[in-house]
């Protein structure tokens, strides 16, 4: 990892010069970068090693500072704080890697193998250990502090994106179980259509998964397979490879064939600060509305 | 528009010119009439290419029109959203760095310090003067033609 060239490019150390993140929020972004470097999966470790290969795709990936960890798809910009918690920067950074590498094309059939995963985990042969694992999950067994913190994040998570629910009624109908970490309804369900959102699923499975491979969390990957059966984790292990397969392919390629004009724009404008637009905003009314004034004096 | 100088209106019709017409189409027909009639061939505009549209090589006043245009005409509805987080954030960041180098605290503070010290000396410099009402005003001038009489 060219660590001095990724600080060249996107930290700001001079107070004068407002592009980039300061020094805490790179420190940590570095650090998140790390986890791929030890990592016993040479794609994990391939993507971090070409990082820089970013800037072809998506000229205008940007870091920004700020108290929450999150990812803009359509503009690429990375947020992270000094403090943020490693399954989370790891997380947002699988969200990056899809975006910038595969635009979040969701595998053909998701939908198929997202209920393929729901029957399995629902299936006679497995369902009490589903229930007796979401009960565990939630917090309402005895063994509720063995639960690790990659199982409350990112699995907890790919949970509540199979069935689309931020928790679950187990045996009876007053035993609630909600997820540790989940996302509502509204986000995985799309209602007007009446059926699941499949890319938004598709893009936290793959996030959640990318941050349990990068964290090396090999335990919580087994407990989604034994939950949810071989597939889900075959088709994120499918969309690793193509990723570090378009990795290669942009090593070799110009920037010229690969950047798009608006992205190049995005990044061109990535700096603007709104009082800029908005005194362009009000010249414009008043031309206008001078225009108009002559208009009807004519 | 019309306000645009000539370089950056030069800059700024290159840029477009690297545009789908799928993209182009969405710019108001008479905004890209002004720049076409006001850019001057003869200018460099230092963008040969796709990648040259960068900060570094386009005019501020070239940017700050281009990222106008982007968020009127070119943005997706999503892509507006997360723009306007970033100018935002941009905004913020600028005023906080202008606060903290021209922060008035620091400029008028010891001021302010020696002004207090100066009153207080001043203070104690100055003659003391009594304050009289109206009664002992006249008692003092009836005192005085007594005085006078005498």
């Amino acid at each position: 990892m060219q660590e001095s060239k990724i600080r060249e490019k996107y930290q700001r150390d001079d107070e004068q010069d407002l592009r980039g993140t300061n020094v805490g929020a790179m420190d940590r972004f570095i650090e998140m970068l790390k986890l791929h470097e030890n990592n016993d999966d040479s794609r994990i470790r391939n993507i971090v090693e070409n990082i820089m290969c970013i800037d072809k795709v998506a000229p205008n990936f940007t870091i920004f500072e700020g108290e929450k960890c999150y990812f803009m798809h359509n503009f690429k910009a990375y947020q992270i704080s000094r403090d943020t918690n490693m399954l989370v920067a790891t997380h947002e950074f699988g969200h990056a890697i899809l975006s910038i590498m595969n635009q979040t094309t969701v595998p053909e059939n998701y939908d198929k193998i997202i209920e393929e995963a729901k029957t399995h985990a629902l299936n006679p042969e497995n369902k009490e250990n589903f229930k007796q694992y979401i009960q565990y999950l939630c917090g309402k067994t005895d063994e509720k502090e063995q639960r690790t913190e990659a199982e409350k994040g990112p699995v907890s998570d790919i949970i509540s994106s199979i069935f689309q629910l931020p928790g679950l009624r187990v045996g009876t109908y007053d035993n609630v179980c909600y997820f540790p970490s989940s996302h509502s309804r509204d986000y995985y369900y799309d209602k007007e259509h009446n059926k699941p959102n499949t890319e938004r699923i598709f893009d936290e499975d793959f996030a959640n998964y990318y941050s349990l491979k990068v964290n090396q969390c090999t335990k919580e990957i087994e407990i989604i397979r034994n939950l949810f059966g071989d597939e889900l984790i075959q088709t994120m292990e499918k969309e690793l490879d193509k990723i570090s397969e378009k990795i290669l392919q942009i090593q070799k390629l110009d920037k010229e064939e690969v950047v798009t004009p608006i992205e190049q724009i995005k990044k061109a404008i990535i700096f603007t600060r709104q009082s800029e637009i908005e005194t362009i905003e009000i010249a414009q009314k008043k031309e206008k509305a001078k225009e108009e004034k002559e208009g009807r004096s004519i | 528009m019309n306000e645009i100088s000539v370089q950056s209106a030069t800059q700024l019709n290159k840029i477009l010119s690297f545009l789908t017409q799928e993209h182009k189409q969405k710019i108001p027909a008479d905004m890209i009439h002004i720049l076409e009639k006001k850019a001057d061939t003869q200018i460099d505009t230092k963008i040969n290419k796709i990648s040259d549209i960068d900060e570094e090589n386009i005019l501020p006043e070239t940017r700050k029109y281009l990222a106008y245009i982007f968020l009127n005409y070119l943005a997706t509805e999503e892509e507006k959203k997360e723009y306007s987080i970033i100018l935002k954030n941009n905004e913020r960041q600028y005023q906080n760095y202008l606060k903290k180098k021209f922060n008035p605290e620091n400029i008028f503070g010891s001021k302010q310090k020696n002004i207090k010290n100066e009153n207080i000396e001043e203070k104690q410099n100055l003659p003391v003067v009594s304050k009289k009402n109206i009664f002992q005003w006249i008692w003092e001038k009836l005192k005085r033609i007594g005085r006078k009489k005498i």
